[in-house]
Order: C-alpha cells, then sequence, then structure tokens
C-alpha cells in the first residue's frame, strides 16, 4: 500500500470572480430594486392614503404646530381673500380651509391635512401686491383640493414601512404627528398641478396672471439672496423656478390668458398686521421657550417644509 | 451622508487589508504544504496494521473571520442567490490551515501518516444582525507514529 | 471516477491512497426562496425552494471533489463525508472529502 500526496491544484474550491466587479454588479442590481420598490410602494401607498375620506383627515392634522399669530384683522382679510379663491376653486362642500399664520421668520407657506393652510410672516411680508398673496393661497388650495398631503404621507410611511421591515427596525413613529410633519412631501408632478389650477383660479378672480407670475419672482430672488442656488431638477422634489414660469405662460398662451393687468395692492395695514403678528410670535416664544418655524434657512416653496 | 462615507471606508479597507491578508495566508500554505508533503493524511479509516504504529489523536483548528467587504457581498448575495463567492476562498484557508495545523502537530510527534481525518466547521460570534463573523474550522486524526528503535 | 462512502470496494484493491480531496460550496438563497420558507412557516410542509438549493450546492461540491481527484491521478474516492454548515446569514455550505485513491 503506497502512501503518495500528490499537489492538488489551486483554483477547484475557489472561484475566480474578481470581487470588485462581483460587487458592482450586485450592488447596482440592488440599488435598481430598490428604486423600483420605492417606486412602487410610493405609489400603491399614495393611492391607498387617498381613500381616507377628508373629514378624518383632521384627526391627524398637527394641530399643534399650526400656531395662529394673526390678529383678528389680518385673519379676517386672509379668510375673505381665501373665500373667494375657494368660490373659484369650486372645492367640495366638505372640504373646509383653515388659514393660519406664523409670526416666524422663515420663507415658507405649505398646506397639511384637514384642509390647514399654514403662513409664514417671513414669506408674506415679501409679497408686493394681493395677486401675488392670492397666487400663493390658491396653490395650497390646490393641494388640499387634490388631497395631496395625505398622498405624500401615504407615499412616505408605505415605503418607510416597507423599507423597515425588510431592513430591519420599521419605524411605526411615522405614523405620530412629529412623523406626519416630516413626512409631507411633495412630488413635481403635483406642483406643476398645484400650479395650473391656483392659475386658473386667480385668473378667474381678477381676469388676469400678471400679478400671480411675480409671485415666483418673489421666491426666486429669495433663493438669490439666500445664496442657495438652484439643484439640478432631477435631485430637487421641486421644479425649477424657471420651469415653474415656463409652464404657467405655457398654459395662459393656451388658454388665452392675458399676462398683463392692473394688480391689486394689499390693503395698507397689511404690513402693520405683519409685524404684530412677528410681536405675537416672539411673545408666544418667550411663554413656549421655543420659536417654532424660524429655522435659519429659507426652503423652497411654496409647498413642503424640509424636514430639519 | 456621515454613515454613507463611513461605510465606504470601512468598505475600501476591508477590501484592501482583507486582499493582502488573503493573498499573503496563501503563499503561507502553499509553502507549508510543500513542507509537509511527506506527510499524507488520509480520510480512510483502515490503518496498516504493519509496522505497529503508536497512535495519538492530532488536531488542529483556525477560525477566520469575514471582513467587512466580503460580510456586504455575501448580504447582497442573499438577495439574488447564487454562489457566494466571497465565502469559498475564506473556508478553503480556514480548512487548508487547519489541515497544515494538524498535520504539523502530528509531525513534531513524528509520525509518519495520519489517518481518519475529519473535518468540522462551526460559525463562532455571530456578529452584528445575524450575520457570521467568524468561521471555526477543526480537522482531527489519528496520527500514527514510528515506533521507537526504528 | 468511483465515489463511494464505502472503505474497502469489495473485489477491488487500493492500489496507492493519493491524500485527502475536497470540495467545497457556499450558495445563498435569494429573496423569493425567503419569501415561500416564510409563508411555509404559517403552513407548513417540505421547503422545496431550500431543498432544491442545497441539492445544486451537493452536487457542486461533488463536481469540485471529482475535479481534485482527477488532478491527483486517482481513479476512485473512497470514504466520502458531508458536512453543511451555515457560515453566513442565508447561506449554506455543503463540504465533501474523500480519500482519493487508485484502484486496480
Amino acid at each position: 500500500m503506497k502512501y503518495r500526496n500528490p499537489p492538488i491544484p489551486e483554483g477547484i474550491n475557489v472561484s475566480d470572480r474578481h470581487p470588485l466587479r462581483e460587487l458592482f454588479v450586485l450592488a447596482g442590481g440592488a440599488l435598481l430594486l430598490l428604486l423600483l420598490l420605492s417606486w412602487l410602494l410610493g405609489q400603491f401607498g399614495g393611492r391607498l392614503a387617498r381613500l381616507l375620506p377628508f373629514e378624518h383627515e383632521a384627526v391627524l392634522a398637527p394641530v399643534s404646530l399650526l400656531s395662529s399669530d394673526a390678529g383678528p384683522e389680518l385673519q379676517a382679510y386672509l379668510d375673505q381673500l381665501g373665500d373667494r379663491l375657494t368660490t373659484q376653486m369650486v372645492l367640495p362642500e366638505a372640504m373646509q380651509v383653515h388659514l393660519h399664520v406664523s409670526g416666524g421668520d422663515s420663507f415658507n407657506a405649505f398646506a397639511t391635512l384637514g384642509g390647514n393652510i399654514l403662513l409664514y410672516r417671513g414669506l408674506l411680508e415679501q409679497l408686493p401686491h394681493e395677486n401675488a398673496l392670492a397666487m400663493l393661497l390658491a396653490h395650497e388650495m390646490a393641494h388640499i383640493e387634490h388631497r395631496d398631503p395625505i398622498t405624500g404621507i401615504g407615499q412616505g410611511a408605505a415605503i418607510q414601512l416597507v423599507l423597515g421591515m425588510l431592513f430591519g427596525d420599521p419605524n411605526l413613529g411615522v405614523l405620530g404627528s412629529a412623523g406626519l410633519y416630516t413626512q409631507l412631501h411633495y412630488t413635481r408632478e403635483m406642483e406643476t398641478e398645484a400650479d395650473a389650477d391656483a392659475l386658473q383660479a386667480v385668473q378667474r378672480l381678477y381676469g388676469h396672471i400678471g400679478g400671480a407670475r411675480e409671485l415666483f419672482d418673489v421666491i426666486h430672488a429669495q433663493r438669490e439672496k439666500s445664496g442657495l442656488g438652484e439643484m439640478p431638477a432631477i435631485f430637487s422634489s421641486h421644479p425649477l423656478d424657471q420651469q415653474r414660469i415656463e409652464a404657467i405662460d405655457t398654459l395662459a398662451h393656451e388658454r388665452g390668458w392675458s399676462k398683463t393687468g392692473e394688480t391689486t395692492p394689499l390693503p395698507p395695514d397689511f404690513t402693520r398686521w405683519i409685524i404684530e403678528a412677528a410681536d405675537r410670535a416672539k411673545a408666544r416664544a418667550r411663554t413656549d421657550g421655543m420659536i417654532p418655524g424660524m429655522p435659519t434657512s429659507p426652503s423652497s416653496l411654496p409647498g413642503h417644509p424640509r424636514p430639519g | 451622508m456621515y454613515n454613507l462615507i463611513v461605510f465606504l471606508v470601512l468598505l475600501l479597507l476591508g477590501y484592501g487589508v482583507g486582499q493582502y491578508a488573503e493573498r499573503r495566508h496563501y503563499r503561507s500554505i502553499i509553502e507549508r504544504e510543500g513542507r509537509l508533503n511527506a506527510l499524507p493524511a488520509i480520510a480512510s479509516r483502515y490503518p496498516p496494521t504493519q509496522p505497529h504504529y503508536r497512535q495519538a489523536l492530532v488536531t488542529g483548528s483556525t477560525v477566520i473571520s469575514v471582513d467587512y467587504f466580503k460580510r456586504f457581498l455575501a448580504a447582497l448575495r442573499n438577495l439574488f442567490g447564487g454562489r457566494v463567492t466571497s465565502y469559498e476562498s475564506l473556508l478553503d484557508r480556514a480548512r487548508r490551515e487547519s489541515l497544515l495545523r494538524m498535520k504539523q502537530q502530528a509531525a513534531s510527534m513524528g509520525a509518519a501518516m495520519v489517518f481518519n481525518v475529519k473535518y468540522e466547521t462551526a460559525s463562532i460570534s455571530k456578529g452584528r444582525g445575524n450575520t457570521i463573523g467568524s468561521i471555526e474550522v477543526l480537522a482531527y486524526g489519528t496520527a500514527l507514529i514510528e515506533p521507537r528503535g526504528q | 471516477m468511483l465515489i463511494s462512502n464505502l472503505e474497502l470496494i469489495p473485489g477491488r484493491r487500493v492500489v496507492e491512497h493519493l491524500g485527502l480531496v475536497q470540495g467545497s460550496s457556499v450558495r445563498a438563497k435569494h429573496v423569493g426562496r425567503d419569501i415561500m420558507a416564510g409563508l411555509k412557516n404559517i403552513f407548513g410542509g417540505e421547503l422545496k425552494g431550500y431543498t432544491e438549493l442545497l441539492q445544486e450546492s451537493r452536487e457542486e461540491a461533488m463536481q469540485r471533489l471529482q475535479q481534485q481527484a482527477e488532478a491527483v491521478g486517482a481513479n476512485a474516492i473512497l470514504n466520502v463525508r458531508f458536512s453543511t454548515s451555515s457560515v453566513a446569514q442565508g447561506a449554506a455550505e455543503i463540504y465533501v472529502y474523500g480519500t482519493a485513491v487508485t484502484l486496480e
């Protein structure tokens, strides 16, 4: 009986696929799969969320974040402007719009659940005339009419829940009120459609869209001033300002709306009301110990408040 | 963003250092296998009865740990299925190393050959999540030692 | 190539032992099989997906074993043993080893 030990060649039990190549192939595939899954979940979640009747939205609304720093005169003025717009927009009976003003510094305004719209002083004080304000209000109301808040939350929640379950640590806090606030995320399609509906309402109210376009100039100017610049459109859920202006110009051209016309000025006491709101906010901050709605960087708007 | 950078750095470290360590280890394994070639390791259970060998149980074990890069590749593989190539070389090294250590122990006893070689593989220290952090391979057999005076 | 887990083949004599040969294969399941297995956890029954997976894995390991035996010039592998271990979450290693011999 002979016992030999011939050497065994390498590479039989080991594959010679280069690990880096494998990494790229696998990671690329996984990323693709993830994007597809997220998109599918978003669509599904959004559709499902829209089935929730509007009346029940109010239960989920983040009421604690909706400050009311507006004095009675400012509130009355905004409410009557809002009513005129809702008549033009023909909102369903069940949809009640509630306007709130925050005296905070932020250059922002957003629509959230339950028909609540929050406007910040930082934005209101930059508006040149009533037409721009009307465009702003109409835009937010269009979001509510399309049920964008609940859709956005549905999309975000669906993605977070399922991906959380897949990768561990599902964040069920997404359904708490803080989670709702940060989940408010509108897609570009939502914004474009809101723009179109708002433009129509403003056109019906004033007979022209001249002043409405200036809202975007104001936004653009603020963005330039804050030095944020514009990110490439693909990375931002917000259509770039230039694109939005072009979009509404195209729409106006199609419908034959006039781009020039006399703008209605804001009431003379508007500036005073705004300052009063700011003071009220500061007083509230001193008693509460916190200053809601005063982030240092202005977010892109109108539309969604950037979380954090 | 910060998390992503940390992750990429770990991945790069895992890849770079892991590949280097693996190549070095393989070189050492091949060299030692050449040296211990004269000592056969057989999986058979019936040793030769003549000459009258002394017997001793010899073992060799190794614990080799996964590096970050390999673990990440394996996690990705879990999505799509198929051969987990990053673990193949790991296990190959662990086994050959264990066998060499067993043979070394036998050689130090003056053995002529090792019979009834068996392997045991176990996973040690489950790492973060449920991924296994390191693998232990044990090789054991009976060393047949030349009787004294021959 | 004769592969057997017998020690001695009746009627054939071992001319020489050519050392230990081994074949191993590590395979991972994919998400589809995982989901089916999850469902089976509720309903019970054979996890066919996993059975297939391990079967393929074993075949590949045997193939590699044969490759090694051929490389050392053997014509039979005796005393073949299997070993299965889980090396990572969702991946199992099948390991086959035996003695390569020349039978006459």
